[in-house]
């Protein structure tokens, strides 16, 4: 199906292009969202994630998946033409889990040892502070997502994590001592 | 990645102090990437989106794709402007601010983002090389006697011939006109001073009173000549100069420096990267350098800049760049 749309978007079919722009375009301005902290540069973002799409249908390969190359065309979309735009705080929890995790074995001690120290850091936190942060780092999810998990403002799980990221950030100039 | 990597970037990441390439590199590294993959994937439905918003999207896509259709051609850069018998050259620096058309007639406006050089193929034929962060407004089709363009920021024209319809590029305080020629035309918004520079053939240079476009006085211009005019004092002046040195970011699609003195590299790093940097006035005709910028970014340049002379640079929290002497 999706396939067969490929194949008539190389070919210059507007049809295609349309109906592959209904079914992702959401999937792209909502991504954008969560790292862009202005609602009109993820509506950017979609207008020129999809001219890229038509601009470069002929490189375009039906065996491909599609949806893994929207994602990276409007990953570089954001970090290259609109990072002064980027929500920083929630780039720098995500870079956080992502170092937090071991890809090998020669990787996971270390790993582990940057965890923990980032978790002992941690610890210092209020309670409900740690909560929100570690909902963020450990499990990824977004502001909008802990907002309605415990029930408070997507406005107080911002400020919660940035003030969080503003201890860490006070707290880890140690790291390079004691890891 | 390596942990050694992992401690350093955890750390420049929370002091907020990764390098534009350490951020595009760690945003595309395996780990990251993954987890953006999530992300994208579970990515929820976000209900404060209007619902108007999926139509009105696509009908600003169709409108691009339609001009860029009918209008633009993506042109290879090495062969566009190798057969032009004579080739001016105007390099221009001013405030510009757009003038409203007088004919209603609809238009079109192209802009090219930093880093990033596009090619126009105007209603009649004529050939331009936009260069970073430029924007150029023309008409559907071109009416009346000359062939009007609204330049803001750097082009180069290959224009077709037709000696009844001049050519003429407008900008505040200064219109260019051509017969049948190709020129480059430098001047962005912030800038307080035209420039033109000719590199052969012939060109008329009316330097302008007021919006209206009340003609002070013309100007001959003849090949490696360069024009400037300083809109605060209204003077005028001309200078030799060898052109071609300003040509070569067409011909190389990228910037190229030859000894050159820092008054001439900052305007077009600034224009290439979108920074503002700031420089003393003693400074910027003191130094002079040579390098070519190929993907290198300005962070990178600058540090080579200060490794190999008497300045040194810092970066401001607003972006801006400071050099000074160490």
């Amino acid at each position: 199906m999706e396939k067969e749309l490929i194949i008539r978007l190389k070919q210059g079919s507007k049809e295609a292009f349309t109906t592959l722009y209904k079914q992702y375009w959401k999937q792209v301005y909502d991504f954008s969202c969560l790292y862009l902290t202005s609602v009109s540069a993820a509506e950017e973002v979609v207008q020129e994630v999809f001219i890229k799409v038509w601009e470069s249908r002929e490189f375009l390969r039906e065996d491909d998946n599609f949806k893994g190359l929207l994602f990276i065309i409007t990953r570089n979309m954001i970090f290259n033409q609109h990072r002064k735009k980027l929500n920083e705080d929630f780039y720098r929890v995500t870079v956080l889990a992502a170092m937090e995790k071991s890809y090998d074995i020669e990787d996971e001690i270390e790993t582990n040892n940057l965890r923990e120290y980032i978790d002992l850091l941690i610890e210092e936190l209020p309670p409900r502070r740690r909560e929100i942060f570690n909902l963020s780092r450990k499990e990824n999810k977004s502001y909008k997502e802990i907002a309605l998990l415990l029930n408070i403002s997507e406005k107080t799980v911002e400020n919660q994590i940035h003030e969080a990221l503003k201890f860490l950030k006070k707290n880890i100039t140690l790291l390079l001592f004691f890891v | 990645m390596e942990y050694k990597e992992k401690k350093y970037i955890v750390r420049k990441l929370m002091q907020n102090a990764l390098t534009e390439e350490e951020q595009t590199y760690l945003s595309a590294s395996k780990p990251v990437s993954e987890l953006m993959e999530q992300q994208w994937e579970n990515v929820e439905d976000s209900s404060s989106r209007d619902s108007s918003m999926e139509s009105t999207l696509l009908k600003k896509i169709n409108t691009t794709l339609d001009v860029e259709k009918n209008q633009r051609r993506r042109i290879g850069i090495y062969k566009c402007y190798s057969l032009v018998s004579s080739l001016l050259l105007i390099i221009g620096l001013l405030s510009f601010s757009y003038y409203v058309w007088q004919s209603p007639a609809s238009m079109y406006v192209v802009s090219s983002g930093v880093q990033n050089i596009e090619t126009v193929v105007l209603p009649d034929g004529t050939n331009v090389l936009m260069g970073p962060g430029s924007r150029l407004t023309y008409p559907v089709c071109f009416k009346g006697g000359k062939r009007m363009v609204q330049l803001n920021g750097q082009a180069f024209f290959d224009v077709a011939q037709d000696r009844k319809h001049p050519f003429v590029v407008q900008t505040q305080g200064m219109d260019i006109e051509a017969l049948g020629t190709a020129f480059e035309v430098f001047n962005y918004e912030k800038d307080k001073s035209v420039e033109t520079v000719l590199v052969s053939g012939k060109i008329k240079v009316a330097i302008l009173a007021d919006e209206e476009g009340t003609v002070k006085s013309t100007h001959l211009v003849s090949p490696n000549e360069k024009i400037t005019l300083n809109r605060e004092s209204q003077e005028v002046s001309k200078q030799k100069v060898d052109a071609s040195r300003y040509t070569a970011w067409y011909n190389q699609k990228m910037l190229c420096f030859q000894n050159e003195k820092l008054s001439m590299i900052i305007p077009r790093l600034e224009k290439w990267y979108g920074r503002n940097i700031i420089c003393p006035q003693e400074l910027l005709e003191k130094y002079r350098f040579t390098f070519k910028v190929r993907d290198e970014s300005l962070d990178r340049i600058l540090f080579i800049m200060q490794r190999s002379s008497q300045l040194k640079y810092e970066e401001k929290d607003n972006g801006d760049y400071i050099l000074s002497l160490k």
